[in-house]
């Protein structure tokens, strides 16, 4: 038996037997995720989703930042949205800012710079270099050619925001820290103490960052693999020699992450002062990339000569290699978790609810060995049990609900394990379907759930009603042949009239109506109209959370990421076609707020 | 026992599933290449009797064989401490 009275978490046991002494981790963890009340029984409620970097607005700099989010969390809030949903912030890649995809980060521990708000930042508004350097014209010509562009121009945003950051450190160095180094205000106080907190793992961060700067500066290449072979090992003295002669620029990388940090946790703190009561729900990716940051500074814990993926599937038929690193099962245990609940910790904070991207990667990963088909893999087993159970505990110490992204292929048992953890399940409207195709009512969604009218690897509503996703794989040749486009195009016609169905049998579409939206040639037709109809019937779902994309609440057409394409196709670079001002104080998101409210009002109960 | 039946063997035991089952229903066999090429991405040997003895090596230096960190639920029996 568990010994009395030993409360949740992490504690240590000496053993002794027969002369030997053993020291283990004993993990008391509850039998449950954390579940606010509104997610709790017979709760009915919902969320904004969106991707933070395609926000645009008059005052940001041709990206979506942190005071974005401040703001779109207080309008979301003050609709009555539980929470407001953002693609993952992990830490990207600062030397190359051309690996912009969240979900193959440099560090999950981390967040990514680029969403800080530069004005927002502590002495800006003083700062004569900072202003100098916005008023120049080099910045004015960068800036206005990327807000102009349809699609985020990372380099360009890079190279504004840069610049500016270098110069409030340097501020930040001469007001904030002595010449030794210490602290002379609160504000220098709160950065040495976000140093302490963030341990090895923000100083790995922070030299690998340094040093990725460095190699790629003098051409070595983008991987830490091409490096000398000393540098290549985070523990080696000339690691720590490289570190100690550029402390500055390895504090700077350190300050980042601290106003990052600052500025989500003011994000998060607006939208729940807002109204959004549950804050932020934030978005874990599967893995990290295998020439980031985590990758060097454990390489012990992330297995080389392998990637991982998918086998080959319905939308993927050759199969799909994620260029991911990772992460050896045998090596994790034997850390005792530890890379894991960093990770998980990292992620949970400022945050209401966590979604965990892929969460079959608790139970097993589809493992393709180096220069190999993407058909040529295998599945490894994870500790599931152990994984899930530190999941719960995590939540629970974090008060963080957690959302399991299960679509796909899901291994038997899988759904059932996470409704006994309390992890709500991920199903977004299009997948939910009975055996002959049809739609699932509202009354069948289970009810520890966040229903999705799409996600960003889907088409969004628009898109799919007009066949845009199909479009773009014909377009793009991503079809094996001619007969696989046209099962997908005969099968979307089909998918047209059993959405259209469902509608009708719910009474949210008169059945004369229906008709408008296929016109007589067979050319599909979209209109709010149709974009209410499900909407509402989705809010009218039995899941205790419904979800709506940002790019549905305005019907853009585009979705944020083709599957199946990295270079020859514009994903995670997308810009929403309206402002933030726009969608603020437009009435689309009035409308869907009042729908998804109005319907989660009226929904099945149970 | 077969070249394949020793291989098989340690994937499992490193936890690589040598069949699976994909969405549309069909069963693969997982080719020895692909076991081989990722038992060596775990850092083993590629003779699988080799592997194997080094596991169980691994198994018998843990201090009383135990593992490092070990769950339980707080409402429930430490299954890790009743008898198998």
């Amino acid at each position: 038996m568990t010994p009395p009275g030993l409360p949740l978490g992490y504690h240590r046991l000496d053993l002794e037997a027969g002369g030997v002494a053993a020291q283990l981790g004993l993990v008391v963890v509850p039998a449950c995720c954390h579940l606010p009340a509104e997610l709790g029984p017979g709760a009915r409620n919902w969320g904004l989703t969106g991707q933070l970097y395609g926000l645009r607005s008059t005052r940001n700099w041709a990206m979506g930042d942190f005071t974005d989010l401040a703001r779109l969390a207080c309008a979301a809030g003050s609709y009555a949205a539980v929470t407001l949903g953002i693609n993952p912030l992990h830490a990207l890649f600062a030397a190359e800012p051309l690996h912009f995809s969240p979900y193959a980060p440099s560090s999950r521990t981390q967040i990514d710079y680029l969403y800080i708000d530069v004005t927002a930042v502590p002495g800006f508004a003083e700062d004569e270099t900072a202003r100098a350097l916005i008023e120049g014209e080099r910045f004015a010509v960068t800036l206005g050619a990327a807000r102009a562009a349809g699609l985020i121009d990372y380099s360009a945003v890079a190279a504004c925001k840069r610049p500016v950051l270098e110069a409030l450190f340097r501020r930040f160095q001469t007001h904030e820290l002595d010449a030794e180094g210490a602290a002379k205000s609160d504000l220098g106080r709160a950065f040495r103490e976000f140093q302490r907190d963030g341990g090895q793992s923000l100083v790995d961060f922070a030299v690998f960052e340094a040093l990725h700067e460095h190699y790629c500066r003098e051409g070595t290449g983008f991987s830490w693999r091409d490096w000398p072979a000393p540098v290549r090992n985070p523990r080696s003295p000339e690691v720590a020699k490289f570190a100690t002669a550029h402390h500055d620029r390895v504090e700077f990388f350190q300050y980042l992450q601290w106003e990052a940090d600052r500025q989500l946790a003011a994000a998060a703190v607006a939208g729940c002062e807002a109204g959004l009561s549950l804050g932020l729900y934030r978005d874990f990716a599967v893995g990290v990339d295998p020439d980031g940051a985590e990758a060097w500074a454990d390489q012990e814990l992330i297995a080389s000569g392998a990637s991982i993926g998918a086998p080959p599937d319905a939308f993927n038929r050759a199969g799909q290699n994620w260029g991911l690193a990772p992460v050896n099962p045998m090596i994790l245990q034997q850390q005792g978790y530890a890379p894991f609940i960093a990770a998980l910790r990292a992620n949970m904070r400022h945050a209401g609810i966590l979604r965990i991207d892929h969460v079959m990667s608790l139970n097993r990963l589809y493992w393709i060995p180096s220069g190999m088909e993407a058909s040529a893999g295998a599945y490894v087993s994870y500790p599931f049990e152990d994984l899930l159970r530190l999941v719960t505990l995590e939540s629970h110490r974090q008060a963080c609900a957690v959302i399991g992204e299960d679509l796909g292929t899901v291994p038997v048992g899988l759904r059932k394990a996470m409704r006994s953890a309390g992890v709500l399940s991920y199903r977004v409207l299009v997948f939910e379907r009975g055996h002959d195709g049809s739609f699932v009512p509202p009354a069948e969604y289970p009810p520890l759930a966040a229903a999705s009218v799409a996600t960003h690897d889907i088409a969004t509503l628009k898109g799919f009603w007009l066949g845009r996703d199909i479009a773009w794989r014909r377009r793009l040749d991503l079809y094996p042949d001619a007969d696989a486009a046209e099962a997908d195009e005969r099968e979307r016609r089909r998918d047209r009239l059993l959405l259209l169905d469902a509608l009708v049998s719910e009474g949210l579409l008169a059945p004369e109506r229906a008709g408008q939206f296929l016109s007589a040639n067979g050319d599909p037709a979209f209109s709010t109209e149709l974009r209410d109809a499900i909407i509402t019937y989705l809010a009218r779902s039995r899941a205790r959370l419904m979800l709506v994309q940002l790019e549905d609440v305005v019907a853009e057409i585009e979705q944020a990421n083709l599957p199946g394409t990295t270079d020859t196709h514009p994903n995670w670079r997308r810009r929403m076609s309206y402002s933030l001002e726009e969608l603020v104080s437009g009435a689309d998101l009035p409308r869907v707020a009042a729908l998804a409210k109005d319907g989660r009002l009226r929904s099945a109960k149970g | 026992m077969s070249d394949r039946a020793a291989i098989e063997q340690l994937a499992r035991i490193v936890g690589i599933e040598v069949h699976y089952t994909d969405t549309f229903g069909h069963s693969h066999k997982v080719s020895d290449e692909t076991l081989r090429a990722l038992i060596a991405t775990f850092g083993l040997p590629p003779d699988p009797a080799v592997a194997r003895r080094e596991l169980a090596d691994r198994q018998r230096r843990a201090p009383l064989g135990l593992g490092p960190v070990h769950l339980v639920d707080a409402t429930g029996v430490a299954t890790w401490l009743s008898p198998a």
